[in-house]
């Protein structure tokens, strides 16, 4: 029987509501044929079989080569229609190697396209060089929000003069690198990178003459003395301080006592006893030590962390344990893995 | 192509890959061409003004293969998309990570996940260049890497060793694109073998291999002089950067052997882990950028068992490192990313019990560097199919990274045949990640 496509469409028209594809249509399409007939950038690079995609309004209205798959209004024309109402025993049935869609899923895409293959607001992937109102905004939240340390940077900053190139160089020195924390700021950061091993008690001390604009000081693997804290001291608007592994002892600490934007304080590695506790506890600002491999006792940190409970104590590493299927010997003494 | 191919295909850089990036990385010189050689319109070293910097250096991790986000750091427990993967709480409130990472969930206090990650590449080769470059894979032109950008706009901070390194493979993908061939990354093989060959040969005194070197210099000189081009110079370059590596101070921090075996054991045996102590070592020596690469995610097919054997190599070094780095006081500037090409589909394949491909919402990780821990960013709906909340492009994700790093993401520099690049391209830092 041949129903002319005017005649049914008016007739179902006359009837209440019409199919909506989103509800209806779309959850069978993305269940049952998206997978094979999809954008090629997201499945694996694939393309889509017969070279027909259905997960977009332009892809399906768009068909294959050979022609349109959906003629609205008139299923029996509509390849799409025609290859999921097969018997289950023809070889081109759809979705291929199954038993087909149900009934009433078929049902549904006939009438669907018997309305004339409305798809309300359905938009799916975009037409080639366009956008789809799909597709999530691009743009994050945008906040204005700098990062804490940067905020403290700019604040401690506030009307303080520049130190000269001469200075700069002169403190800076044949090993160390001065460098502003940000372009702009009056404010330095100091280290002796590739150096380490040659820097000494001396090199440190000929930051002095900008003592005062250095905030991050990396003294890291230096070879430096106790003595060289002694121009630490001046640096009063030092914000992080880093001795790790190097030979200073308590008699370093001594001069830090007046460095009240201290922060963060690395003395990990380092030869510091629980004689220094008292010290690090005075140093108002600090928010992180770290004391891994120093000579203080578990005593001291439960001491530090008496005296200030809300400061970040970081000692032993929660390290994983060593793997149980490691490399073990067996009798022939050849290493095998477990 | 087969599955097998393209499991190679992703996996393993080419033998030709690696010839050009050892001969590049470890001698200087790009086989890549190169536009006529515009030399005025690349700056010297660390000339590009920076903003804010929170991280000194970055540590890369990179799960080639595709990472499942489901299996992993955001799981769905409940949903029909989540199969046989539990999770667990971890120390941090808000965050859950699969049965998978019993070890991270002790540090999820110290990570930031990035569970909105959108890409719209979804083929392995596409993918992987787009989350290193911020650019689409083109025939014309090679993009450089966050690495090569970082040495390039910030300038490397330890003068004798190189400043961007690729351990276990990556070359293919860290790369120094179009700009000069020093800051393309030196490869590192296998961690624990090291840097291989940086001693003078054996038979050759100091007294012969400097007089050589000065001979080199003397007939050098004139071409050079004459010729003074970015290639000519490269090729001199080459020879100055390996005679100052051979002369550093800082080789050992290619020798994970000096590590106490506590630590080695700590990391785990097998080759990433090995890679990750070797970044760790690497960083501490003022290496600005190291990436890690982790091969066979994948997981296409018996998506579940092998996540038994993908993940917890990964759940050690990870741990070990993040914790290793905060004891040394390491991980307040120094920022740790795991990213991949894209994601796995929430929906099962049911027919070989794998995910496949999906770029649209996954999951990456940021740590360290003044990033916030403890937290999750972006949101995707209960079966993890959509961002709902906060997506995040791949260049929102890297122009994040590059904000850490006080690189300005909107600064434009001209390759040598006059076109204009970005950081990020056209990304938008997060700021809400940071502390």
């Amino acid at each position: 029987m041949h129903i002319s496509p005017l005649l049914l469409s008016f007739a179902v028209g006359a009837e209440a509501p019409a199919v909506d594809f989103r509800k209806e249509v779309l959850p069978i399409l993305k269940g049952r044929c998206i997978e094979c007939h999809q954008d090629p950038a997201t499945n694996s690079g694939k393309r889509p079989k017969g070279g027909l995609r259905l997960d977009g309004k332009h892809w399906i209205l768009e068909g294959t080569r050979s022609g349109p798959v959906v003629v609205p209004g008139d299923p029996n024309l509509s390849t799409l229609y025609e290859l999921i109402a097969l018997d289950k025993d023809d070889p081109d049935l759809m979705p291929p190697n199954s038993d087909g869609l149900s009934k009433a899923e078929v049902e549904t895409i006939r009438t669907w396209i018997a309305e004339g293959a409305d798809f309300g607001d359905w938009i799916g992937a975009p037409a080639p060089g366009e956008t789809s109102p799909d597709t999530p905004k691009l743009t994050p939240k945008p906040t204005g929000k700098l990062p804490r340390i940067v905020q403290l940077y700019i604040e401690l900053g506030e009307g303080l003069t520049p130190c000269t190139p001469n200075q700069l160089a002169a403190a800076a020195g044949e090993h160390g690198m001065l460098k502003p924390v940000f372009p702009g700021s009056p404010l330095l950061a100091a280290n002796f990178p590739s150096n380490q091993g040659r820097t000494g008690t001396d090199h440190v001390r000929g930051l002095a003459g900008c003592a005062g604009h250095i905030v991050t000081l990396d003294l890291g693997r230096t070879r430096i003395a106790d003595e060289a804290l002694a121009v630490v001291a001046e640096m009063s608007r030092l914000v992080k301080l880093d001795l790790r592994q190097t030979n200073i002892t308590d008699a370093a600490l001594i001069h830090l006592f007046g460095l009240n934007d201290l922060r963060s304080l690395n003395l990990f590695s380092t030869k510091v006893t629980d004689a220094s506790i008292e010290v690090i506890a005075k140093l108002k600002k600090l928010e992180t030590v770290y004391l891994w491999k120093t000579q203080i006792t578990p005593a001291g940190i439960g001491r530090l962390r008496e005296l200030r409970p809300k400061l970040r104590i970081v000692h032993t590493p929660d390290l994983p344990a060593p793997e149980r299927g490691g490399p073990t010997e067996d009798e022939s003494g050849r290493r095998r893995r477990r | 192509m087969t599955l097998r191919e393209h499991l190679h295909r992703a996996d393993e850089p080419s033998r030709r890959t690696f010839v050009t990036g050892l001969a590049a990385g470890l001698f200087g010189v790009g086989t890549a061409p190169l536009a006529s050689p515009l030399s005025g319109a690349l700056s010297q070293d660390g000339a590009i003004p920076l903003q804010h910097a929170t991280a000194k250096r970055v540590i890369y991790l990179y799960m080639s293969g595709g990472m499942s986000q489901l299996d992993t750091f955001s799981p769905k427990p409940g949903a029909a998309t989540q199969g046989p993967t539990e999770s667990l709480q971890s120390n941090a409130d808000d965050v859950r990570v699969s049965e998978h990472f019993p070890l991270m969930a002790r540090h999820m206090d110290k990570v930031c996940v990035v569970e909105s990650v959108n890409s719209n590449q979804g083929a392995h080769a596409q993918g992987q260049y787009y989350m290193h470059t911020s650019y689409e894979l083109r025939g014309t032109i090679r993009h450089p890497s966050l690495g090569a950008w970082l040495n390039y706009m910030a300038g490397p901070v330890n003068k004798t060793l190189p400043g961007h390194v690729a351990i276990n493979g990556g070359v293919y993908n860290a790369s120094g694109g179009f700009l000069e061939s020093k800051y393309m990354p030196l490869p590192i093989g296998s961690a624990e073998d090291g840097l291989q060959n940086s001693a003078r040969a054996e038979g050759v005194s100091e007294r012969i291999f400097d007089r050589r070197m000065e001979r080199l210099r003397e007939m050098n000189g004139a071409f050079r002089d004459r010729y003074n081009t970015k290639e000519v110079r490269a090729y001199g370059d080459m020879y100055e950067q390996a005679l100052s590596l051979m002369d550093s101070q800082d080789l050992d921090a290619f020798d994970i052997s000096k590590e106490p075996e506590s630590i080695q054991a700590a990391y785990g045996s097998d080759p990433f882990g090995k890679g990750c102590l070797l970044a760790r070592r690497l960083i501490e020596h003022d290496v600005r950028f190291v990436e890690v690469v982790k091969n066979g995610w994948d997981t296409h097919a018996e998506n579940f068992d092998q996540m038994g054997e993908l993940c917890p190599p990964v759940d050690r070094a990870l741990s070990a490192l993040l914790a290793d780095l905060d004891a040394r006081g390491l991980l307040e500037d120094t920022m740790v990313v795991l990213a991949t090409e894209f994601g796995r589909t929430p929906r099962i394949n049911t027919q070989r019990d794998g995910r496949d491909h999906y770029p649209k919402a996954f999951t990456c990780l940021l740590a360290g560097g003044g990033i916030q821990g403890g937290i999750k960013y972006g949101k995707t709906d209960a079966e993890g199919h959509e961002v709902i909340e906060d997506i995040v492009t791949v260049e929102d994700f890297n122009a994040t990274i590059a904000y850490g790093l006080g690189l300005p993401t909107e600064y434009e520099m001209y390759s040598p045949s006059g076109r204009p690049f970005r950081v990020a391209h056209k990304g938008i830092p997060v700021k809400a990640m940071f502390t």
